[in-house]
């Protein structure tokens, strides 16, 4: 099993895609439309992940004819999905509640001093 | 299915160009293949020292080389076919340990709106890991060799004695020989290593890799890489070169019927006068050991026609690179006590010192049961160490020491002065 630990986007979005079984090429698609066209990504990319994620058991194929394989996410896929999902659900708590972070990150603000 | 890069029929027409850099510097032979393709060559094959390219229009094309660990199925090569990433050649890195690695090679159109065959370069260094690890095994499993062959070369010759054998003999085990070739192989992985540490520590930063990267440098560093270990061999080896060579008219050579060794050597008829019947016969030989001595050898044989005896003068000459090893290498000799002639091997036998001005040093051994009824003569002058053997086999000194020394004593009068004007000469 491979370190858990924060995940490359690539792999967040091939672990929440294969939540429904797919091939290389619906997956490719799947990422794309999962993160609204912002995330493309590339074969390489793409099949080193799967092949690491496999490796670790993230995922599994679940059904292979010599020509296509098509993969599936593990219990432990989603475990790992869960986790970092929370993980990234706090961050973003975190940043909303954090005093000085209100309006922080729009662009016309400054950096505004702590005040008590 | 999808379109594998165009490929010729025919081996003809094909160019081979050196490799700048092997496979496992990517981004800079990305760059050096794109480069080759705005020439009008186009990747067909990589050997381990050339690749071979087609002819074709110069045009823009990208070159990306992915690293897997596993080979990509048909489907996986149409997906990447539909990206605008055509399959151009898989090179296989078969491993003994940690499975084979794949080195896909990948084309698109410069122009063409391809997106990149790695998108996250976070993966691709994890993609890199495991390159990585094999390139540290490969340069630790090759460093384990120099250190083995190292040891087992090294460790015989602590004793002066063993020192004195190699200087003479040159090494006596294969090691020396394997130790070369595993310091090759142990720079050429470590060599590997750095590039995909290079490689992953960029990458590992967010940075993508530089499709462009400058090869003629590293290229040029690379031919450096190779000249270094080359020019230093060819320094250690000028020195003994040379030191023979600026020996090697400080002899007489022998005008005799039946030749001239061109070294310092006694002859049978000199040795015995002309009266050997039907003429002498025997065989030479000349050879260099890796330690630099020149060594030369002579054996002669007849029947003496006064009383038809049998004799037989054997010679072999250690010509040193340099004098001052002389000493532990003619030590050694006299330890070893033991002659590996052209047709026969012996022990010398007791051999006992000779007091004379005309050489460094000489010693003697007097016939005896344990040494074949042999004389031997030791002889060490300057950077030459001689061993002049000679047996009458009429003669019979068993049981009688004292007529043996006295016969010993004989023989050393007889050769040793024209030895030693041979030697001086």
């Amino acid at each position: 099993m491979g370190a858990v630990g924060p995940m490359t986007e690539a792999m967040y979005y091939i672990l929440l895609t294969l939540t429904v079984p797919s091939h290389g090429y619906q997956l490719m698609s799947a990422v794309t439309q999962a993160s609204r066209s912002r995330v493309r990504m590339g074969p390489g990319t793409l099949y080193g992940v799967l092949t690491r994620m496999e490796t670790d058991r993230y995922i599994e194929i679940v059904s292979d004819d010599g020509r296509r394989k098509t993969y599936a996410i593990t219990e432990s896929g989603r475990a790992a999905l869960r986790a970092e999902t929370d993980r990234l659900r706090a961050m973003l708590d975190d940043q909303e509640n954090w005093r000085g972070a209100k309006g922080c990150l729009t662009e016309s603000n400054g950096p505004k001093e702590l005040t008590d | 299915m999808f379109d594998r890069v165009e490929r010729p029929e025919r081996a003809d027409g094909l160019v081979r160009k050196w490799l700048p850099q092997d496979l496992y510097s990517i981004d800079q032979m990305e760059s050096w293949l794109t480069d080759m393709a705005a020439e009008g060559l186009f990747l067909v094959s990589i050997g381990a020292c050339f690749a071979q390219f087609r002819r074709g229009g110069a045009r823009n094309v990208r070159y990306r080389i992915d690293v897997l660990s596993r080979e990509l199925t048909t489907d996986e090569l149409v997906l990447y076919d539909s990206c605008g990433w055509h399959w151009v050649l898989t090179k296989e890195e078969s491993r003994i340990f940690g499975g084979d690695i794949e080195f896909y090679v990948f084309q698109a159109d410069e122009d063409a709106t391809v997106p990149e065959l790695h998108t996250d370069p976070m993966e691709q260094a994890n993609s890199l890991r495991r390159l990585n690890r094999a390139c540290i095994l490969d340069a630790l499993w090759a460093l384990m060799f120099v250190l083995l062959f190292l040891g087992l070369s090294v460790y015989p010759m602590v004793s002066f004695h063993e020192l004195g054998r190699f200087l003479l003999y040159g090494p006596t085990n294969g090691g020396w020989m394997q130790i070369p070739v595993w310091i090759f192989w142990t720079a050429l992985y470590t060599g590997r290593w750095r590039s995909v540490r290079r490689l992953r520590k960029r990458l590992l930063l967010g940075e993508p890799l530089d499709h462009r990267a400058g090869y003629r440098r590293r290229f040029r560093y690379g031919v450096l890489r190779m000249a270094v270990p080359l020019g230093l061999i060819a320094l250690l080896v000028a020195p003994l070169i040379c030191a023979q060579a600026a020996g090697g008219g400080n002899f007489q050579s022998l005008l005799l019927p039946e030749g001239t060794p061109d070294f310092p050597v006694v002859r049978l008829t000199e040795f015995r006068g002309r009266g050997v019947e039907d003429g002498v016969e025997g065989e030479t030989r000349h050879k260099w050991t890796v330690a630099g001595a020149v060594v030369d050898e002579i054996w002669e044989y007849g029947d003496y026609e006064e009383d038809g005896a049998q004799i037989e003068l054997s010679t072999v000459c250690y010509r040193l690179p340099f004098a001052w090893t002389s000493t532990l290498a003619f030590d050694a000799l006299l330890d070893d006590g033991f002659y590996e002639g052209i047709h026969e091997n012996y022990y010398v036998g007791e051999i006992t010192p000779v007091s004379t001005d005309l050489v460094d040093e000489a010693w003697a051994a007097a016939p005896a049961g344990d040494n074949g009824g042999r004389f031997a003569l030791f002889v060490r002058d300057g950077r030459y160490i001689v061993q002049t053997f000679y047996s009458d086999h009429t003669t019979d000194f068993s049981g009688d020491p004292d007529a043996a020394a006295a016969y010993r004593d004989r023989c050393v009068e007889r050769i040793l002065p024209l030895l030693a004007r041979r030697l001086n000469g």
